[in-house]
C-alpha cells in the first residue's frame, strides 16, 4: 500500500512538472519576441557596464587589431573592384551604416551569434548585414529588440550561403559555404579548381562584401571534390564593435 | 530549508556568474545543479531566461527554448532515477 501511494505520488510529481513545463512553453512561445526585448532592456546596460569594467588595455588593443587585420585583408580587392565598377557601369551606392557594441559573443553565448546594443529604435531591421572592420560581412540580424539586436554569424552551424571563390586571372568560383562554428566555414570545390590558400570569399552581386579567406585546403589523392576552409574576416570572439548596414541601394 | 535556499542561491549565483562573465558552460551549470538538487522551478526559471537571452539559432529553433527543455527532462529523470533508487532501498540523495 506504502508503495502504490509512492507511486502515486511520483506520478502526480511527473504530471505537475509536465504541466506546468508545457504551460510555460507555450505562454513564452507565444510571446518570444516580446519577453526577450523585455530581458534585453534590463540586460543591456548591466553588460555595458561590465565591458566598460572588464576591457583591459590589452583586450582593447586585441580588438582593433582584429578589425584591422580584417579591414587591410579585403582592402585591396575591394578597391580595385571598387574602381572597375565606377568606370564600367557609372553607378554608385549608398549605404546608412550604424555603429553598434557588441553586448554578447563566444564564448559568452553557446551559439555563433551576436547581441548588439543597436535594436528598432536605431533603425536596425531583420535582414540586415554585419560588418566588422568596416568592410568584411559577418553575419546577418535575425532578430529585432526596441534597443538590441541578435545577430547569427555566417559561420554558425547549420547556416550556409552561396558566395564566390576568387581564382587566378580575376576569375571567381561559386560555392556554397557551410558554417562550421567559431568563425569557420567549408565548401567543396571540384578538384583541381586551382582554389589556393589565401584566397578571398565574397558574396555574390555587384556590391556584394567580402566574407573570408581561404586558409586550408584540403585535397585528397582520388577525389573527385576538394573541401575548402575558411575563416571570417574578423574574430568573432574579440569583436567589441561592428556596423549594420541596410541592403545594398545603387543609385 | 537553509540547505535548499542555500542551493538555489549558489544555482543563481552560478547561472549570473557565467553570463556576466561571458562563459556560457557556467551558466548551463547553474541550471544542471538546480536540475540535479531537485529544484526543478528554479532550473525550469534560470534556464528559460537564459534561453530568451541567448536565442535559439539554427535547428535549434524548433525546439523554441532549449535550455528550458534541458531543465525539464532532467527534472522528469531525476524524480524516475530517485524513484528507482528508493525502491531498492538506496540512499536518498
Amino acid at each position: 500500500m506504502r508503495n502504490r501511494a509512492r507511486g502515486g505520488q511520483k506520478t502526480k510529481h511527473i504530471a505537475l512538472v509536465f504541466g506546468v513545463g508545457a504551460l510555460l512553453f507555450a505562454a513564452a512561445a507565444y510571446g518570444q519576441g516580446a519577453l526577450g526585448g523585455l530581458l534585453w532592456r534590463v540586460l543591456e546596460p548591466v553588460l555595458a557596464v561590465r565591458n566598460s569594467v572588464t576591457a583591459s588595455e590589452v583586450a582593447i588593443l586585441q580588438s582593433e587589431l582584429a578589425a584591422a587585420k580584417a579591414a587591410r585583408a579585403d582592402r585591396d580587392l575591394l578597391l580595385q573592384e571598387n574602381k572597375d565598377l565606377k568606370q564600367r557601369l557609372g553607378r554608385t551606392s549608398t549605404q546608412a551604416r550604424t555603429l553598434a557594441g557588441v553586448l554578447l559573443r563566444p564564448p559568452g553565448i553557446p551559439y555563433d551569434t551576436l547581441v548588439l546594443d543597436a535594436g528598432a529604435a536605431e533603425g536596425v531591421g531583420a535582414g540586415d548585414l554585419v560588418l566588422a572592420g568596416g568592410a568584411g560581412v559577418i553575419g546577418t540580424v535575425v532578430e529585432v529588440y526596441p534597443t538590441t539586436a541578435r545577430v547569427i554569424l555566417l559561420s554558425a552551424p547549420g547556416e550556409t550561403h552561396d558566395a564566390l571563390v576568387s581564382l587566378a586571372d580575376a576569375q571567381v568560383l561559386p560555392v556554397r559555404v557551410e558554417g562550421q562554428g567559431s568563425g569557420s566555414m567549408r565548401a567543396q570545390v571540384p578538384a583541381g579548381a586551382g582554389v589556393v590558400v589565401g584566397a578571398s570569399v565574397v558574396l555574390p552581386g555587384v556590391f556584394a562584401g567580402y566574407t573570408g579567406t581561404v586558409t586550408h585546403v584540403d585535397a585528397k589523392e582520388g577525389e573527385s571534390f576538394e573541401t575548402l576552409y575558411m575563416q571570417l574576416p574578423a574574430n568573432p570572439l574579440q569583436l567589441r564593435f561592428v556596423e549594420i548596414v541596410k541592403p545594398y541601394v545603387s543609385q | 530549508m537553509f540547505r535548499n535556499r542555500t542551493v538555489i542561491l549558489v544555482s543563481f549565483l552560478t547561472t549570473a556568474t557565467g553570463f556576466l562573465a561571458g562563459f556560457w558552460p557556467l551558466a548551463v551549470f547553474g541550471v544542471l545543479l538546480a536540475t540535479v538538487s531537485g529544484h526543478w522551478v528554479t532550473a525550469i526559471l534560470l534556464g528559460f531566461l537564459l534561453d530568451l537571452a541567448y536565442g535559439a539559432p539554427g535547428w535549434l529553433h524548433y525546439i523554441y527554448f532549449p535550455l528550458t527543455a534541458l531543465a525539464v527532462v532532467g527534472s522528469v529523470l531525476r524524480v524516475v532515477i530517485v524513484g528507482k533508487l528508493r525502491k531498492r532501498g538506496g540512499d536518498t540523495l
